[in-house]
């Protein structure tokens, strides 16, 4: 039995091969990307010049490291792979400690000669060997924010830790959304776990999607896949992921389709991506299109409590918004007008201006832009006490009288303690837009609240919260 | 590989498979009169020729023929509609069957390089490839899962009612699916398999061709 990939998240000691003193090199950035996550367990920069980098002494060999090295990231050329594996072979014949090797390098199996071919399995033929896990090579590695490893050389992460977990065939991708993230209004997204595999030599996606599916500390899986000749079993794989939590999956190429001598009309219409949209509805793995739709995804269901279903109230305060956000309500499939009783709409009037237009139609409340702070979170609230309602999106344009800082606090306050009275309910706040929202996103957002920049994307998250919500009842015997 | 037109894939298949339209296969006009009032008028008539699947290439399929007269004229006009198309030598004679109405369906199954094998149902008739309305599954699946499959098409719209006509019952559709499923996933030899038209009617479904390509 090879290990457990999980071993490799908790390794004690880890040694970078390639390091460099130089800022702009990948074999800088890692040792770099290891203190910035936090890494306690002895770093150990492998350099034959010796000095240090970023205050950690460098060692000629990883033979030479006299304390315990589990890990080891290969930075350096694929050309020194013979003599890479001479010095690892030395270590393993004298301490025996390494469980797995990260091969950021690329220059393998990828660029399709037989040079490269060679070096990628003289290094995955040692590791079988010596019964270490191999990922890559040409991949960034793995992250987790629990255990502090980064082995990635992605500049601009921020670790802040969270429920989120990714496993990509492209390292870019990821790389992608963990770059973006820092951009967000509170300047973070937690998250837990980041596995990219490259040529798969030894772990392939498979097993990386396997390994966050039973993760406990991953509450929600996103899932980048380019195609596999075993697509049956990375199915299965993604879809017993799955049935533990949610899981969204980009996959690619959805414009090449398989050559197929088309016999039968069966054979013309089965593109890859037909098959690849009906198997993840088969098993429950929810499809998303792009990046952006991935990140909102994974930080909707990461944040907020699943909707018991679909019924959702538009609470705005800017026409032209709102009714956005109604056409893409209905056209989203599975999103439908929560109808309120009278008592909640009588609720709603008392605590909004007189000229707000509340349940015209059912739904939907326009309070308008004479709507002041108070105004907006006293309604929300006098909506989320409705048992009607199973989700709102709060859609505010921002006025030069609106407080919307003063908005925001008094909204995270207001849900929290609706929180503790069992009132728990998705919220999506729209807020509109640009730099000059930002001090109150941030507000939100650090009240643990993901904010929208656009009515579309909220019930686009929305919607797939439904989605998994509903397949969940579903699948309860 | 080889194909197997509507004749030869009944006997393929030869009661395991999923319901299927009546049909007698009839080498005169006789036979063909004696076949429709067995099944009841009125019938369609199709050119049965050995390993030809797609008989509308070649105008050699016949709908709502009501008596005996207008069969005779079918039976005479698809014989020569066949010879023309260089099928002399494969002809049968002419498979004179039941005429189902109802909305078109076409189910499907395949077995895809990477998934194995898969089962498919969507929006059928000559159209089924124009429209692209089809859905898919690993195969094989139960009747419920067909049914969540029947749901995402387009073409599921016919079974509440569409325009007028009566709401449609899905399970006839859905056992219809899941038995190609099975065929597909149990037997090794078959690559391909079209039920196209599928039609279902208020009291009921049945498939009113079939083709099967084995390895």
């Amino acid at each position: 039995m090879p290990r457990a990939l999980e071993e490799l998240f908790g390794a004690r000691g880890c040694a970078v091969v390639g390091a460099s003193q130089a800022p702009k090199k990948a074999g800088h950035q890692i040792v770099a990307n290891m203190l910035a996550a936090g890494y306690k367990d002895g770093l150990y920069p492998i350099n034959p010049a010796g000095g240090e980098i970023l205050g950690c002494p460098c060692y000629p060999t990883v033979a030479s490291i006299p304390n315990e090295v589990q890990l080891v990231i290969l930075s350096a050329p694929s050309r020194a792979t013979a003599s890479i594996v001479e010095d690892l072979r030395k270590r393993m014949d004298e301490k025996g400690d390494l469980i797995g090797v990260v091969c950021a390098a690329a220059g393998f199996a990828e660029v399709g000669t037989d040079e490269g071919r060679s070096q990628q399995e003289l290094l995955a033929s040692f590791c079988r060997e010596r019964k270490i896990r191999l990922i890559g090579p040409n991949c960034v590695g793995i992250i987790d924010t629990a255990s502090r490893v980064d082995t990635t050389f992605i500049a601009g992460i921020v670790h802040a830790p969270g429920g989120i977990s990714i496993a990509s065939q492209s390292g870019a991708l990821g790389a992608w959304l963990l770059m973006d993230w820092s951009s967000t209004p509170a300047g973070r997204v937690g998250f837990r776990r980041f596995i990219t595999v490259g040529n798969m030599a030894d772990v392939d996606i498979i097993e990386g999607i396997a390994n966050l599916g039973a993760d406990p500390g991953t509450k929600v899986l996103g899932v980048y896949i380019e195609g596999s000749p075993k697509a049956r079993d990375l199915a299965y794989a993604i879809g017993l992921a799955a049935s533990r939590k949610p899981v969204l999956a980009i996959k690619v190429g959805r414009s090449t389709e398989g050559a197929r001598a088309a016999k039968s009309h069966t054979g013309s219409m089965a593109g890859a991506d037909a098959l690849y949209d009906g198997v993840f509805h088969q098993l429950g793995i929810l499809r998303v299109r792009s990046p952006r739709e991935l990140s909102d995804g994974l930080r909707a269901f990461d944040s907020l409590p699943s909707p018991r279903g679909g019924r959702t109230f538009i609470l705005t305060q800017a026409g032209g918004p709102g009714i956005i956000c109604v056409d893409e309500c209905s056209a989203s499939g599975n999103i439908v007008s929560a109808l309120v009783s009278d008592a909640t709409k009588a609720a709603i009037r008392a605590v909004v201006p007189e000229i707000a237009s509340v349940c015209e139609p059912e739904g939907h409340a326009d309070i308008t832009a004479a709507a002041d702070a108070g105004n907006h979170v006293d309604a929300l609230e006098a909506v989320l006490r409705d048992e009607g309602v199973d989700a709102v999106i709060l859609i505010t344009v921002a006025t030069l009288f609106l407080d919307l800082e003063g908005m925001a606090r008094s909204m995270v306050e207001r849900l929290a303690a609706l929180r503790a009275e069992g009132i728990n309910k998705p919220i999506f706040p729209v807020i509109l837009s640009g730099e000059w929202v930002m001090p109150c996103r941030r507000v939100l957002e650090e009240g643990g609240l993901p904010t929208w920049d656009a009515p579309d994307r909220a019930v686009r998250a929305l919607s797939l919260m439904i989605e998994h919500a509903e397949r969940s009842k579903r699948s309860k015997p | 590989m080889k194909v197997l037109d509507e004749y030869a894939a009944r006997e393929y298949l030869a009661g395991k498979g999923p319901r299927m339209a009546k049909a007698i296969l009839a080498r005169s006009s006789d036979a063909a009169v004696a076949a429709a009032e067995a099944i009841g008028w009125p019938v369609v008539a199709k050119a049965s020729v050995d390993g030809v699947g797609h008989k509308s290439d070649f105008k050699g399929v016949e709908l709502d023929l009501a008596g005996p007269d207008a069969l005779v004229a079918a039976f005479a006009r698809l014989s020569a509609a066949a010879a023309a198309a260089g099928f002399a030598s494969a002809f049968r004679g002419i498979l004179v069957e039941e005429r189902l109405k109802g909305a078109e369906f076409i189910i499907g199954a395949l077995r895809d390089e990477a998934f194995g094998p898969v089962v498919m149902v969507g929006s059928g008739g000559v159209l089924a490839e124009l429209f692209k309305d089809a859905v898919f599954r690993m195969a094989p699946i139960n009747a419920a899962e067909a049914e969540r499959a029947i749901r995402e098409t387009r073409a599921s719209r016919f079974l509440e009612g569409f325009r007028g006509s009566p709401p449609l019952p899905i399970r006839p559709l859905a056992e219809a699916v899941a038995a190609a499923s099975l065929i597909i996933a149990e037997d090794p030899a078959v690559v391909e398999l079209d039920l196209n038209p599928f039609i279902l009617g208020p009291s009921g479904g049945a498939a009113a061709d079939l083709l099967i390509r084995l390895a």
